[in-house]
């Protein structure tokens, strides 16, 4: 299992970044092929080339810098908020207002920031850190992009119009339903939700697809990267987890709309029924978000602690073993409306076993470190992308054991929709997932721009956020046991909240601040921060042995890979992957489980129709808002750019069928076996 | 001494699970499939809670269309099952010929779908029930009506061309999505009128 343990792991990089490395395995007899690569994988100049990009890397960062947005801005509401409640009487937002902020607060936060951005950095790296150059579908990557911010400028731009949506994060019906929840608002939000579950599906269906069937010659499935594992296991449950709320929300759409009654207790219906329909979504959506998170986690430490990371299949069985359980605990959100006994009884232990894989992951993660032998002076260098790692498995730990807390049925009752709660999502959504994505940020912004984010500013960025996280959500605990109300836009003097409240206010500033020294620094770095090099970090993965910012190709020849770690042990003539044509954008396609060549697949190439195709989605789902013949109209504008879409344009001569006789299915020759031996290692 | 992997002799086209596509197409299927199902599910959650139940009599006629459009979906899979077969075997008249058969038959399917929205003796603002047999009943047909546009795009292109050996992958996972429409119709007619047809009129 850690055959690769033994491996010569590189020393620490030194003051000066390495030169830009080669590329794995050059050079290669025959015509250099990248002027010719880089003719077939660039973008056409100017904003038409601009608006039809499908380069992974280029939506990969679109998608992180809007949810980076979203963020900021729900960060801005959340710091609303604190100042409304950070005294008794606040009057800072009135009741309405309030509703509103704290609604596209969490909406934001969960739908356009926390999926997006662990997305984003899916779609970015994964094609890297695979050996391959494009996602498997580009046009449908794009096409999610795109859904997805006209999603986003939907529900915020209803919170600007005064129809924001008031009924929470979770827009419970009868208050989210016809009868009470009066005007547009809740219709905005149902149709946010179809716009950003779309877009999380069709990055879904990619990731999956490109994971199972592009990865370099040699990477069975016991080599791929941890990280590309997490990613893997959240796809797999954006998949059965997002059509929950998909039917869920088009349910309440239409009992709004047309007059169904599938949450209408007069008619038969059960608002719990959307309970249960939004839960199953939204619990999975929890590990959704976090699973990439560890992902991020399982790639950090074992560069910093200079060390293979102990326990791959433990870690990747816990990962698999989270997802699974993950998907049988929603109903402990509703251990407050009354269900049988033998109910609470199956989901509180289902709750609490989820805490075994994630307890294997914690002790994986810190014999790693414990193991780690090397840094400046002999320990652990802690670097900022390490600091928020630390940061997180303290926070996360916290967050965990709140959660088991949660799952006993008699705690949950007393304390159910209180500010505990409020704690609890905050220690185990930014602490397990904002921590190491910030992380993140600091560890590939190197490879993503070609300079290095400052460490100073890293650092300082590392203990505001960790304390003034701390400060914000941790007397919220007690507020909550105390029984302050989640969702109260003020309360009176007498409750005695005021102190706790007032310490929380001051600490969700200084955690902004901590942010905000984060993206001042990528801000700073972007324009004239040192450069990087191809690996600063002398790091393990595939996608650090390519130039930094990659060429649109990726890899001036596609990879092989004997083991786990490829920058760190490949030789210097280790075999690159040759005959795959540099004039069209085409791939090595490999089989699912050992990543055995199978066969060459063109790519689409750049193309506006994914655009037109998600501004018909918007006018579809956008009419459905008033009137339900939005739908088939929208319907039928949406089928002339998928048309166009599909429509083949640029037919090759040979490949036509009329121009050559016909061929059974083709099989690979023999012979095409990748170059490694399967039992080198791992 | 390094000896670098030259696939230039591989094929350029692969079917089944060896497509991407195929993947593309079978995720798709495994979304809207969870669709389908919970909503088979709030079907029978809603129905435990409707009193009395039925809330309407559905006669055993109306079973029948049902049964009809079914049995339309179902005929329609051996054309489909042989465009496939021709487009393995890149028989480009072949798959016209199926493709058409098979979008014709589907195409009757839908339109008896119509025919048996009409005859529900509710509509889908009646009663909770009727919402989610409308809702089932809606969300198959327009999964049925996807599946019809894309293979009559399919018969457009192929009489139109320019045809690739791309194209026939997509004829082959096509067939996929239509095997899947065909699934969801026959769910659909165990969760909402197995029972009718059996017992008679309710």
């Amino acid at each position: 299992m850690s055959g690769a343990a033994d491996a010569p792991i590189p020393p620490s990089p030194v003051a000066a970044p390495p030169p830009v490395a080669a590329p794995p395995g050059a050079p290669v007899t025959g015509p250099d092929p990248i002027p010719t690569l880089a003719r077939t994988w660039s973008r056409p100049r100017g904003l038409a080339g601009w608006l039809g990009e499908v380069d992974h890397k280029a939506i990969g960062l679109r998608y992180i810098v809007t949810a980076l947005a979203f963020f900021a801005l729900a960060g801005v509401l959340a710091l609303l908020m604190r100042l409304q409640l950070a005294r008794p009487e606040g009057t800072l937002l009135g009741p309405d207002r309030y509703n509103e902020v704290f609604t596209t607060h969490g909406s934001t936060m969960m739908f356009l920031f926390a999926v997006p951005v662990m997305q984003g950095f899916g779609v970015y790296l994964v094609p890297l850190m695979l050996g391959t150059r494009n996602v498997a579908f580009p046009r449908l990557n794009a096409f999610g992009y795109w859904v997805y911010l006209i999603g986003g400028v939907l529900l915020w731009a209803s919170l600007l119009l005064d129809t924001g949506p008031d009924a929470g994060w979770f827009a419970y019906p009868p208050l989210a339903g016809p009868e009470y929840g009066a005007g547009k608002r809740v219709d905005v939000w149902a149709q946010m939700i179809t716009f950003t579950e779309l877009s999380a599906l069709a990055v879904a269906v990619n990731l999956i697809t490109t994971i199972l069937k592009q990865r370099a010659p040699g990477m069975a499935l016991h080599r791929l990267p941890l990280f590309v594992w997490a990613q893997l296991v959240t796809s797999v449950m954006v998949v059965f987890a997002m059509p929950s709320v998909m039917l869920g929300s088009g349910m309440l759409a239409a009992d709004r709309l047309v007059g169904t009654h599938y949450f209408n207790p007069v008619e038969g219906g059960d608002p719990l029924l959307w309970q249960h329909l939004f839960w199953f979504f939204a619990h999975p959506e929890v590990y959704i978000i976090f699973i990439p998170a560890l992902g991020f986690v399982s790639a950090i430490i074992p560069v910093f602690a200079r060390t293979t990371m102990l326990g791959y299949t433990a870690m990747v069985l816990s990962l698999g073993a989270t997802a699974f359980i993950g998907f049988g605990v929603w109903v402990h959100h509703m251990f407050a409306t009354g269900l049988p006994q033998i109910g609470q009884s199956f989901f509180s232990a289902a709750s609490m076993m989820i805490t075994i894989p994630t307890g294997v992951q914690f002790f994986l993660w810190i014999a790693t470190i414990a193991r780690g032998r090397q840094g400046r002076r002999g320990r652990l260098r802690l670097a900022p992308p390490m600091l928020f790692v630390l940061a997180f498995v303290a926070t996360f730990l916290v967050g965990g054991l709140t959660g088991v807390m949660l799952a006993s049925v008699p705690l949950d009752l007393q304390v159910h929709d209180s500010f505990f709660v409020v704690a609890h999502l905050h220690y185990v959504l930014i602490g397990g997932a904002v921590f190491p994505l910030l992380g993140a940020i600091h560890f590939w912004f190197p490879k993503a721009t070609g300079r290095l984010i400052d460490e100073r500013l890293g650092r300082a960025s590392a203990l505001c956020v960790f304390v003034g996280f701390n400060l914000t959500f941790f007397p919220m605990h007690q507020l909550g046991l105390g029984g302050m109300p989640r969702r109260i836009f003020t309360y009176a003097e007498e409750t005695g909240w005021g102190p706790l409240n007032l310490v929380a206010t001051i600490g969700a500033f200084v955690l902004g601040a901590g942010v905000l020294l984060t993206l001042v620094g990528a801000a700073i770095a972007a324009r004239r921060g040192a450069l990087a090099g191809a690996d600063p970090w002398a790091a393990d993965g595939l996608e650090w042995t390519t130039a930094s910012p990659p060429p649109p190709y990726n890899f001036a020849h596609l990879p092989t890979v004997r083991d786990r770690y490829p920058a760190w042990t490949s030789p210097p003539d280790q075999p690159v992957v040759v005959g795959v044509r540099a004039d069209r954008p085409e791939v090595l396609v490999t089989r699912v489980l050992d990543a055995e060549p199978d066969h060459r697949a063109e790519l689409p190439s750049g193309s506006r129709a994914p655009l037109w195709a998600a501004l018909a989605t918007g006018v579809m789902f956008i009419a459905a808002i008033f009137t339900p013949w939005g739908v088939p109209v929208g319907a039928a504008l949406v089928a002339v750019p998928l048309i166009a879409w599909m429509w083949p344009r640029r037919p090759y001569r040979e490949e036509m069928l009329a121009e050559r006789p016909l061929e059974p299915p083709a099989e690979p020759p023999a012979g095409i076996e990748p170059p490694v031996d399967a039992e080198v290692r791992p | 001494m390094k000896r670098d992997l030259d696939v230039s002799e591989l094929p350029t086209t692969a079917f089944g699970p060896r497509a991407p596509l195929w993947w593309g197409a079978a995720l798709l299927i495994a979304i809207e499939g969870t669709m389908l199902v919970l909503l088979a599910i709030s079907c029978f959650y809603v129905r435990d809670r409707t009193d009395p139940f039925p809330p309407a009599r559905v006669g055993r006629d109306v079973a029948w269309i049902a049964a009809l459009d079914v049995g339309l979906w179902i005929a329609s899979a051996w054309p489909q099952h042989r465009a496939t077969r021709a487009a393995l075997a890149a028989d480009v008249r072949g798959m016209r010929r199926n493709l058409i058969a098979a979008t014709a038959l589907a195409l009757a399917a839908c339109a008896v779908r119509v025919w048996l929205f009409h005859r529900l003796p509710f509509a889908w603002d009646d009663h909770a029930y009727g919402s989610v047999v409308w809702g089932l009943l809606g969300v198959q047909w327009l999964h049925g009506l996807t599946a019809v546009g894309e293979d009559l795009t399919f018969v457009v292109l192929l009489f139109l061309g320019p045809v690739e050996d791309k194209h026939r992958v997509d004829v082959e996972v096509s067939s996929l999505l239509v095997y899947f429409v065909i699934a969801g119709a026959i769910l659909m007619w165990l969760v909402v009128f197995l029972e009718i047809a059996m017992r008679g009129a309710r």
